[in-house]
């Protein structure tokens, strides 16, 4: 296994404990781990969706995708606010943030001085596909939540 | 305890000001800040009785907000972020803050690090 490949399975690991431990510590919602798989491709899709650069030593994306009333749920829980009077700015500043506790999570498992992460990347739309072609597989982690599936994607390069 | 929360993103003030009160500490009045400068300002009006700053903030960090305040007011300042460096823990406590969060947090944490500060 190369060093590239060791961190990205370090990433992949530390992933599938902090996602459930933050969205139950800020969330107040179980998360189970689903299922792992691997793409050719970085592609990301919404409703809502949201991304991370790993801009340090170590270069990759974390990015998240889950269904818009979920994302409103969850961020209804962490900040008190009934979910549906959310506006949609609200919407896109939770998925922000909920991106960035998530990866940020997941840099202090790894406590690996290399990774510096990017000010979070936010979309809320019905059709849309992110694609960050780089040629590197990508790490899917398919989640589910209150009954939703969505998924945590890692790439690294 | 009246309390200003500097942070760029609304959903993050609400969720320091829930955590607050989760924690137990009975909040009076919330100012809400969405950048250092915002927070300068709030506070050449406005007395409060604790700061809770993010760190990566536009305009004004959270480090350059807390060098600034720290020129006329002594109130705790408690900063929450993601970036759990050691070095820039040091660098923030240097310039004047009292205690540092990471994100995520529990109401326990939030009432370890400020409940002695207050």
């Amino acid at each position: 296994m190369s060093n590239t490949d060791d961190h990205h399975a370090r990433l992949v690991e530390s992933l599938q404990s902090t996602v459930p431990e933050v969205m139950s510590t800020m969330a107040f919602a179980e998360v189970a781990v689903t299922g792992i798989s691997e793409k050719p491709e970085f592609c990301v899709s919404g409703p809502a969706a949201g991304l991370m650069l790993l801009i340090g030593e170590r270069k990759g994306m974390v990015g998240v995708s889950m269904p818009e009333l979920l994302a409103r749920g969850a961020i209804a829980n962490i900040t008190g606010v009934d979910p549906l009077s959310l506006s949609e700015p609200d919407v896109i500043d939770g998925i922000g943030e909920l991106t960035n506790m998530l990866s940020g999570g997941m840099k202090t498992k790894v406590a690996d001085p290399g990774i510096q992460l990017s000010p979070p990347i936010a979309a809320l739309g019905d059709e849309y596909l992110i694609e960050w072609k780089t040629g590197r597989p990508t790490t899917v982690l398919e989640l589910e939540m209150s009954g939703e599936r969505f998924t945590v994607h890692v790439c690294t390069l | 305890m009246r309390v200003l929360i500097v942070d760029d993103s609304g959903v993050m003030r609400k969720i320091v000001a829930k955590g607050l009160r989760q924690a137990g500490f009975k909040i009076d009045e919330a100012f809400e800040a969405g950048d250092g400068v915002e927070g300068l300002s709030v506070l050449a009006d406005s007395s409060v009785d604790l700061i809770v700053a993010d760190w990566n903030m536009p305009n004004m960090d959270g480090l350059t907000f807390v060098q600034e305040l720290r020129k006329t007011v002594q109130t705790p300042v408690v900063m929450i972020t993601t970036e759990g460096g050691e070095a820039k823990v040091s660098q923030a406590m240097a310039m004047g803050a009292n205690g540092h969060i990471k994100k995520p947090f529990t109401p326990e944490k939030l009432q370890e690090v400020i409940g002695p500060l207050v």
